[in-house]
């Protein structure tokens, strides 16, 4: 373990934000805290960063305790939302920030700072200040204004919120394999699903203080812990029922092999169902009504009114030569995979 | 609470640098404060002493003072000029000053932030200057020191308060709500004095208590401007603190600290102390 | 419809003055209109008296009656000439520049301790800096001859009864008694812009700072000074015209002869009677102040520029 967070608590006045709060993450592991505004990814960061001291719990970073190691004895790289880039300093001053605090030598502190700069494809701005670059820029000299000192840790909060899509994407990827080729442990807030599973070997879900589920992007995906983690990644119909005797009944004829017994939930992804056109509505099968239609080129998302249950979301690939369903039109719902579908015990209510 | 109480417990050990750093810092807010405050409580507490004389500590409680500033007719006289000359310069940088503050919001024109700092520039003039400059252009047209010559060149010197708090609030109003108002169907005056006179009600009052109290305590300004006879209050009073060491003058100064205290409170609740 | 019955239809006498020409002309500007009356009340209460006050330092007064044709730059020769004139110019400048650094010194701490306070807290603060300001200079000025003067003064009375001191020594009356009215009495236009400033600052900047591994001092001068400078410049740039112009201060603390430019623009005008000598002094202690106000502008860019400097 390189960076390892035990059980932490923290408060502001009445609020716990964390509610003991416990990860582990191997050296040179890239891995994101996702969750929904308010779970708390935020203030676990800056307890990794220290600027938050947790109430209960530990840090440790590389096996040392850094619980009560203030931030500028950590060795902890931070790429902060706003960039928090000097804006008395221009580029050049803004990289060399660190190392001046550090008292390095003048000749090696210009080849390390030229170094960043270079690493960050910066080279003709380096006498520029903050105010006269664009976002995209900024971030790369916040990013090399923390790899001029060669941190074995870095840690982003919601570091593309400011850019736009597809600079976004890019800086992403870049952003992936630079971490990647140097080997520096990296953790990313952020609450936007599709650039967790971009960037990371592992995913943590946090929800409400805790961390619900610590998995690979596709492990969260395909085996999430709860119906909380499979709703908050990618879309998914969670169907509730009573489990007897290993079987849980989703819809009339439908059951799947379940290991929960009494109440239970199974978690269906859109893309695991399938729709074909039926002449009219029977009791004992799976059927509906197509309630609604969202056809987006590859692929048409239908949303089917079953009588007496919740609508399901079914995803279907289209080719030009497919018809798309009609509205209202009666149609019969299938699973591709029976076994793809996690059971889990229902939430408590 | 005891929750509470532990989490402040766990902090970051403190380096040497850090703690002389913070001793000094606290020290300097601490001795800032007493200065700050240190005074008025030490002129409110001599103003009750039963002494005929300013000594320490203050003996007994007695309102005698108080009482003697009531019956002193010309102290009384000279707080009624103050307020008469308050009162005038008020109307008149409220009026001057909110129909100035529209234009240079609302205004469409070359030269508005010019203007702008043109209006607001006596701020940055001393009131002894002022005084002295009207005093002179009095003279010059057969005018002499009077209390319309105090108002006139008081007005100067408030003016630019007045018109800075009201473009503040004009500038933070969404003229989009006026808009939606005369899209309602009222009438232009209407909209004035239904929607915007309301909004811009909080900035008047207190540039109305700013420019109130300025007039009313001024001393530089007045001292070259008011007439030997019938002087305003702050006239009097700069006389009295030099001859007279009676706590008589006390007294009154903890009646003008409650006045600033009155007009604190007013631009508290109006505007908020944050956008003095 | 003409005037009689639009004004017949009005309903009431407050909705006629509403619906006055003036009125309605004013509020549906976009135009110059409504700030015409305040800038000739300026043009003609303070732009031409300041240029007689100006033109009088350039011509014989006598009994508050030009003597025409009496041009001349003899009586600016012969203030600049004097070597009195100087010796109270010089103090009066350092006396401004010590109490304002001073203020300075003072002023910082509240107002960074302020950022960091509650919001009740934070009221409180703003009652005890605004209050004051609030507060005639007089009621003030009034307070430190009371905590100064004299035997049975209150600082006296203190240091007597501490054993600091073995008899009454006089502070009212010194350079130290002016140093610290002029102090106080500005303290609350220095705290007020740096409040400004430091509330308005992006925290996030300095917790950059100590995760790049400095401390929480090394930050504070390294990054939190720096980019307060603009607070820094207008408290100071105001504190020190204030205490440059004041004659109060000087007049009542500093004892019957302590003078200053001030004081001496003050004893010209209203004491000797002499306008021209006044004028001359008055518009000398305008324009320096102007110098000095530019001054320390101009120092407040050159320092941002040497921290800079200073980081490589």
């Amino acid at each position: 373990m390189h960076v390892e967070v035990d059980s932490l608590d923290k408060s502001f006045g009445p609020t716990r934000v964390l509610k003991g709060c416990s990860l582990g993450i191997d050296r040179g592991e890239v891995v994101t805290l996702l969750g929904p505004s308010g779970c708390g990814k935020t203030t676990l960061l800056r307890c990794i960063a220290g600027f938050h001291v947790p109430e209960e719990g530990r840090v440790v970073i590389g096996g040392r305790d850094m619980t009560l190691v203030p931030p500028w004895r950590r060795d902890v790289g931070m790429i902060f939302q706003s960039y928090a880039l000097f804006p008395h300093l221009d580029v050049r001053r803004n990289v060399e920030y660190g190392l001046s605090v550090r008292r390095v030598a003048r000749a090696e502190r210009d080849r390390r700072v030229a170094k960043a700069i270079e690493i960050v494809s910066l080279g003709g701005l380096a006498d520029r200040y903050p105010s006269q670059l664009s976002g995209g820029q900024q971030q790369r000299v916040a990013i090399a204004r923390v790899l001029v000192l060669e941190p074995t840790v870095l840690l982003l909060d919601e570091p593309f919120n400011a850019l736009d899509a597809k600079l976004r994407y890019a800086m992403q990827v870049e952003l992936r394999k630079l971490v990647k080729n140097l080997g520096i442990t990296t953790i990313f807030v952020t609450h936007d699903q599709s650039e967790a599973l971009t960037l990371s070997d592992r995913v943590a879900v946090m929800r409400g203080g805790e961390i619900e589920q610590v998995a690979a992007p596709l492990g969260v995906y395909d085996t999430p812990a709860s119906d909380y983690v499979a709703d908050f990644i990618g879309s998914a119909n969670a169907i509730a029922g009573e489990a007897r005797a290993g079987r849980l009944e989703i819809a009339p004829g439908v059951g799947l092999a379940s290991r929960v017994e009494g109440g239970a939930v199974a978690i269906v992804r859109p893309e695991n169902l399938r729709v074909e056109p039926i002449e009219s509505e029977t009791d004992d099968a799976w059927c509906g009504r197509v309630g609604f239609v969202r056809a987006l080129g590859a692929t048409v998302e239908y949303e089917v009114e079953v009588p007496g249950r919740d609508a399901v979301k079914v995803l279907a690939l289209r080719l030009a030569s497919d018809d798309v369903l009609e509205l209202g039109q009666v149609v019969r719902v299938s699973l591709r995979d029976p076994d793809a579908c996690p059971v889990l015990p229902a939430p408590a209510r | 609470m005891s929750e509470r109480r532990t989490a402040g417990a766990r902090r970051y050990p403190r380096s040497p640098a850090e703690w002389v750093a913070g001793a000094i810092l606290y020290a300097l807010a601490g001795l800032s404060l007493v200065l700050l405050i240190g005074p008025s409580l030490i002129v409110i507490g001599i103003s009750f002493t039963e002494k005929l004389y300013i000594s320490f500590p203050p003996e007994g409680f007695t309102l005698r003072w108080y009482e003697a500033f009531l019956d002193h007719d010309q102290l009384i006289d000279s707080a009624f000029v103050s307020l008469r000359i308050a009162g005038w310069v008020t109307v008149l940088t409220l009026a001057l000053g909110i129909t100035s503050a529209f234009s240079l919001v609302r205004g469409r024109y070359r030269g508005r932030t010019a203007l702008s700092a043109f209006m607001v520039s006596p701020q940055m003039l001393p009131g002894m200057v002022i005084g002295i400059a009207v005093l002179f252009f009095g003279s010059a047209f057969g005018f002499y020191q009077s209390n319309p010559m105090v108002i006139i060149a008081m007005t100067v010197f408030c003016l630019p308060f007045v018109v800075r708090i009201v473009m503040a609030r004009l500038e933070v109003l969404d003229p989009s709500i006026e808009e939606a108002s005369a899209n309602l169907g009222a009438a232009r005056t209407q909209t004035f004095f239904r929607v915007t006179l309301p909004m811009i009600l909080p900035a008047a009052l207190a540039a109305a208590a700013f420019a109130f109290i300025e007039a009313f305590d001024n001393l530089t300004v007045a001292l070259f401007t008011a007439s030997p006879r019938g002087r305003p209050l702050s006239v009097e009073l700069y006389t009295l603190v030099q001859f007279d060491s009676s706590p008589i003058v006390a007294a009154i100064s903890s009646l003008e600290i409650l006045l600033a205290l009155l007009m604190v409170f007013v631009i508290g609740r109006t505007i908020g102390l944050e956008k003095i | 419809m003409n005037a009689t019955a639009r004004r017949a239809a009005r309903p009431s006498a407050r909705r006629g003055l509403a619906e006055h020409p003036l009125v309605l002309a004013m509020l549906s500007s976009r135009g110059v209109g409504p700030a015409i009356p305040a800038l000739a009340y300026l043009v003609v209460f303070m732009v031409i008296p300041f240029s007689l006050l100006f033109s009088f330092a350039f011509l014989t007064v006598d009994r508050g009656e030009v003597v025409p044709w009496s041009f001349s730059l003899e009586h600016f020769g012969s203030a600049l000439g004097d070597y009195l004139f100087w010796r109270i110019a010089w103090r009066s400048f350092w006396v401004g520049a010590l109490s304002t650094f001073v203020c300075l010194l003072l002023a910082y701490p509240v107002a960074y301790l302020y950022t960091t306070l509650g919001s009740v807290a934070r009221k409180l603060l703003l009652v005890a800096v605004i209050a004051p300001l609030l507060t005639s200079a007089l009621v003030r000025v009034y307070a430190w001859i009371v905590i100064l003067g004299g035997r049975r003064g209150l600082m006296n009375t203190v240091l007597l009864e501490l054993g600091l001191v073995e008899r009454p020594v006089r502070i009212l009356n010194t350079d130290w008694s002016v140093l610290i009215g002029m102090t106080q009495i500005h303290l609350p236009f220095m705290i007020l812009p740096l409040i400004a400033v430091l509330v308005a600052r992006d925290v996030e900047i300095e917790n950059a700072s100590l995760n790049l591994g400095a401390g929480r001092v090394e930050t504070f001068f390294r990054v939190t000074l720096p980019l307060s400078v603009p607070g820094i410049v207008a408290g100071t740039a105001l504190v020190f015209a204030l205490s440059y112009t004041n004659f109060i201060i000087p007049q009542l603390l500093g004892g019957g002869n302590y003078t200053t430019l001030a004081v001496q623009v003050y004893e010209f005008v209203v004491v000797i009677l002499d306008w021209t000598k006044g004028a001359v002094r008055a518009s000398l202690l305008l324009g320096s102040c102007f110098v000095f106000v530019l001054l320390i502008v101009w120092a407040g860019r050159v320092a941002t520029r040497w921290t800079e400097a200073r980081l490589s």
